[in-house]
C-alpha cells in the first residue's frame, strides 16, 4: 500500500467493503490502483470477515423495536415553495430581473436609433442656432452639398 | 458506545426528541447522517461524564492473510467489546466502517473528521485488532 500516493492510500484504507462500484470517482481510481497491490487484497478479505461478524451481531428485541419505524425518521424533502424563497434563489431571481430590464432598455434605445443619428442631431441643432440673416444662397450642385457642409460646419 | 443499554436508549430517545423539536420549528434534520452524528455526540457526552478508562497504547501489527480464519473463531460480542474499548474517534470510525452502510464521505460528515484522520483511524484499528486477534486466537488455533 505504501507504493500508492498518499491521497489514494488514504482512500484505499476506507474503501467500500462490499464489491459494489464506489459512487465516487476518486475512490474508484484509488481502488483500481490499490487492486494491483497484494496488501489491498489482504485488507479486503479482513474487512469482509469483520463486516460478516458485525452483521452476525444479535440485536436485542427492545432495540429492534426502537428501529421498527425507522422510515419515519428520514429527513423530509424541501418543498418547492421553501426552495423558491431561499435567499440565494431570490437573489439570483432579482439579478436576472435587473439584467432583463437593462437589456430591454438597451434594445428599446436601439429600436429608436439609426446609423446617422449623431449627424442628424448636430444638423438640427446647427439649423436651430442659425439666424435668418446668416443664411446665404448657395449655388452648387446637390451632389457637392456634402462637401460644402463638411467644409463649413464640419458635418 | 455508552457501555449501558439503558443509557443508549436515553440517548436514542433524546436524539429523536431533538429531531421532533426541530421538525416542529419547521427545520427538520436534512438527512439520516444528522441522527447518527447527534446520537454520537450525545453518547460521547454521556461517556465523558463517567469514570474514564485509561487507554493504554495498543500493540499493532500488519493485517495477516490468516485474519479471516481467525475472525471466524470469534463471537460477535468479543468484537463489540473490543470496539467499545477503543479510544475515540477510532471507536466510532471502526464501528461505522464495519457497519458497511456509509460511504467514506458520510463517515467524514458524521464523525467530523478529515479523510486522512478517518483513514488513519480505520487503518490503525485494523492493525490493533490484528494484534489483539493474534493474542486471542493464535493462527495455529485458527487453522
Amino acid at each position: 500500500m505504501k507504493r500508492l500516493p498518499r491521497g489514494l492510500r488514504s482512500l484505499a484504507a476506507c474503501a467500500p467493503i462490499a464489491n459494489a462500484k464506489a459512487p465516487d470517482r476518486r475512490m474508484r481510481t484509488a481502488v483500481s490502483r490499490a487492486k494491483r497491490i497484494k496488501d489491498f487484497a489482504v485488507q479486503q478479505s479482513f474487512d469482509r470477515a469483520m463486516a460478516k461478524l458485525v452483521q452476525a451481531t444479535p440485536v436485542a428485541p427492545e432495540i429492534k423495536q426502537l428501529f421498527a419505524n425507522e422510515k419515519m425518521t428520514e429527513g423530509t424533502k424541501r418543498s418547492w415553495k421553501k426552495t423558491a424563497f431561499h435567499p440565494a434563489i431570490v437573489a439570483i431571481g432579482i439579478a436576472l430581473a435587473v439584467i432583463a430590464v437593462v437589456a430591454w432598455i438597451k434594445f428599446e434605445e436601439q429600436m429608436h436609433a439609426f446609423p446617422g443619428t449623431d449627424i442628424a442631431k448636430k444638423l438640427l441643432s446647427e439649423a436651430a442656432m442659425t439666424r435668418p440673416t446668416e443664411l446665404e444662397p448657395v449655388m452648387t450642385d446637390a451632389g457637392t452639398l456634402g462637401d460644402f457642409f463638411f467644409m463649413k460646419y464640419r458635418l | 458506545m455508552t457501555g449501558q443499554a439503558s443509557k443508549a436508549q436515553d440517548v436514542f430517545q433524546d436524539t429523536l426528541r431533538e429531531a421532533a423539536f426541530l421538525a416542529a420549528k419547521a427545520e427538520p434534520p436534512a438527512n439520516r447522517q444528522w441522527f447518527f452524528s447527534e446520537a454520537r455526540w450525545r453518547c460521547l457526552d454521556v461517556v465523558a461524564r463517567r469514570v474514564q478508562a485509561e487507554h493504554a497504547r495498543n500493540e499493532s501489527t500488519e493485517v495477516s492473510s490468516h485474519a479471516p480464519e481467525q475472525i471466524e473463531q470469534l463471537e460477535p460480542e468479543q468484537l463489540a467489546i473490543w470496539i467499545s474499548a477503543a479510544p475515540e474517534p477510532q471507536r466510532s470510525a471502526v464501528a461505522l466502517y464495519y457497519l458497511d452502510e456509509f460511504s467514506y464521505r458520510e463517515m467524514m460528515s458524521i464523525l467530523n473528521l478529515k479523510l486522512n484522520d478517518l483513514s488513519r483511524a480505520i487503518a490503525s484499528g485494523r492493525r490493533e485488532f490484528q494484534a489483539w486477534l493474534n493474542a486471542t486466537v493464535p493462527i495455529a488455533a485458527a487453522e
